[in-house]
């Protein structure tokens, strides 16, 4: 049977009414009769409330109740007689209250729409410069594929090619917190399923979550291929992992159910899972394995370290034993230890790497402090006695002795 | 001293005092003003063996019988039928087509008719029955009949 649409129903309603009230006129009426009149308007508006796709339709369908309450009122004994245990006013409300309700929703509706419209511009927008970033990136790789067959591959034309990479990553990861603070505007519980199916292949299409994996991918294959750029480099890329994985964990599961079918979501979402597990534990080795080298390299020997929690405790355990040597024997071989830690602390660490240690949870503020504390102490005791200090303790001890000579002489005199 | 025959009338008569108390407590007991007005009418249409039913009041019956008297053997059996129960209880039934209305008195099991009211020789169109206060109305078209248990009222 062919389903009615709102404004057939609406036009029967008046035909209904306007026979209603000229059969009032003419002849006295059937109370049966009534009664079958007024349980088919109420079929009619339930049936066209399931059709109605404007607010103005739910409001002419509210006036219709009105109208159709009107009409009927003169009948309200007998309709409460007939429909008990409901009554007239009951099922009255009732139709008021749904075409109420369903404004209500049809509006909330199309506010979510025009949010999902902007949403949708706005991933348009993304994705023309995702692509312009993936073009770049593939050239870069391009590029790189060449520079490791030649010769005369170097560590400047990687971090070069580091750098347009992370702008595209950068990029990438903005693009999807932006999309989600924009998604957050999105009732999408209120939206039906068919609504819900559409925005996911229209955002399916701009292959978002193919940007995403992009990221962990193109990641891999450059800390796999690529060993030759700086600490502060692969401590850049330490933080840009640590990023990526604070965004998934809030938002991966939720991407997945907007951007991925049900039929391989639970599939993919552990592939990419994986993926950003490989990616960590290899930024994560080559960013110790680049900072044991550093130490080592400018002669600071600190004990093994390969997280977070042993580098700290090598740091501190490193300067605890040289403040105990200090204090017990300083001089010119401590002194150039002490200066030779500070050269890398404070021309390296922290002016090019402190921020990224942070932003890569590697090391905290109070860390820092806690290592400067001990570095001043350090100093303190590495610090050979000055010859005005002897010069001072000198004249003293000659002041001294002369107040000394002038008492006992004072005392022989007596 | 009491002899064995004073003994059974004495019995006789305790057994007759107490079949007196029970015959006289048990179905005297009458609950009056009782109103039966069913507040809309029942449209029923017959099966084809004339049964008719409305589950919603709890009544059926064969419409046979009745349609024979009013249209003689063989006639077939009207699309609908209507009925209506009036406050003091009586089944008003007609059908398009009949010149009658059958008025009946609940039995156990049965109907018993009561009054034929004889409303329109040329046949009811499209009647209607509607319950009022005192009495029962019947519309077809543009004619209102006003009936009672006992025939048209004033």
């Amino acid at each position: 049977m062919e389903k009615l649409n709102f404004k057939t129903v609406l036009a029967a309603l008046l035909v209904l009414a306007m026979g209603i009230t000229t059969q009032v006129h003419a002849q006295a009426q059937s109370d049966f009769q009534i009664k079958q009149n007024f349980d088919q308007d109420h079929a009619e508006v339930l049936d066209a409330l399931k059709s109605i796709e404007t607010t103005d339709q739910a409001d002419s369908l509210y006036e219709a109740v009105i109208d159709m309450q009107e009409r009927y009122s003169d009948h309200q004994q007998l309709l409460d007689r007939v429909l008990y245990p409901e009554t007239f006013d009951g099922r009255i409300t009732n139709l008021r209250d749904l075409a109420e309700v369903t404004s209500v929703r049809i509006s909330q509706i199309h506010e979510s729409g025009d949010t999902i419209v902007v949403l949708e511009e706005r991933i348009s927008e993304l994705t023309t410069d995702a692509t312009r970033y993936q073009e770049k990136a593939d050239s870069l790789n391009n590029e790189l594929s060449a520079m490791r067959r030649s010769r005369d591959a170097n560590a400047a034309q990687a971090r070069r090619l580091r750098q347009e990479l992370d702008q595209r990553d950068s990029f990438i990861i903005q693009m999807v917190d932006s999309t989600f603070v924009a998604y957050e505007n999105v009732d999408l519980e209120s939206l039906s399923p068919g609504e819900r199916r559409g925005l996911a292949l229209e955002i399916d299409a701009q292959n978002v979550f193919g940007y995403i994996e992009s990221v962990v991918d193109n990641n891999i294959d450059f800390l796999n291929t690529h060993t030759e750029l700086s600490t502060e480099d692969f401590l850049k890329l330490y933080s840009v992992q640590v990023e990526f994985d604070r965004m998934w964990g809030n938002m991966g599961h939720d991407l997945a159910e907007i951007y991925v079918s049900e039929t391989n979501r639970q599939e993919r979402l552990t592939d990419i899972v994986e993926k950003i597990d490989q990616w960590e534990m290899l930024i994560d080795d080559a960013a110790w394995t680049t900072l044991a080298d550093a130490f080592e390299q400018n002669n600071i020997e600190l004990a093994p370290f390969n997280n977070s929690l042993e580098f700290y405790t090598s740091l501190n355990n490193y300067l605890d034993e040289a403040i105990a040597r200090a204090e017990e024997n300083g001089g010119d071989e401590e002194l150039a230890r002490y200066q030779n830690f500070t050269d890398l602390w404070f021309n390296d660490v922290k002016p090019r790497w402190q921020e990224y240690l942070i932003s890569a949870n590697l090391m905290t503020y109070d860390n820092f402090n806690t290592i400067d504390e001990k570095i001043s102490e350090w100093n303190l005791y590495a610090q050979p006695t000055s010859y005005t200090t002897l010069i001072f303790l000198g004249l003293a001890i000659v002041i001294a002795l002369v107040l000394l000579g002038l008492w006992l002489r004072e005392r022989s005199t007596k | 001293m009491v002899s064995q025959k004073h003994l059974r009338l004495l019995g006789n008569f305790a057994a007759a005092t107490l079949l007196v108390f029970t015959v006289a407590c048990g179905p005297s007991l009458t609950l009056t003003g009782v109103d039966y007005s069913q507040p809309i009418e029942s449209v029923m249409s017959p099966d084809q063996d004339g049964l008719v039913e409305d589950v919603r009041i709890g009544v059926s019956f064969n419409i046979t019988p009745l349609n024979v008297k009013e249209r003689g053997e063989d006639a077939s059996l009207p699309s609908e039928v209507r009925l209506i129960r009036s406050r003091d209880g009586y089944y008003f039934v007609t059908a398009p087509g009949y010149s009658n209305v059958y008025v009946f008195e609940s039995e156990e099991s049965a109907l018993e008719l009561t009054e034929i009211i004889n409303v329109s020789e040329a046949g009811l169109a499209q009647p209607a029955f509607n319950q009022r206060t005192n009495y029962i109305q019947l519309i077809d078209g543009d004619d209102e009949y006003r009936l009672t248990k006992d025939g048209l009222a004033n």
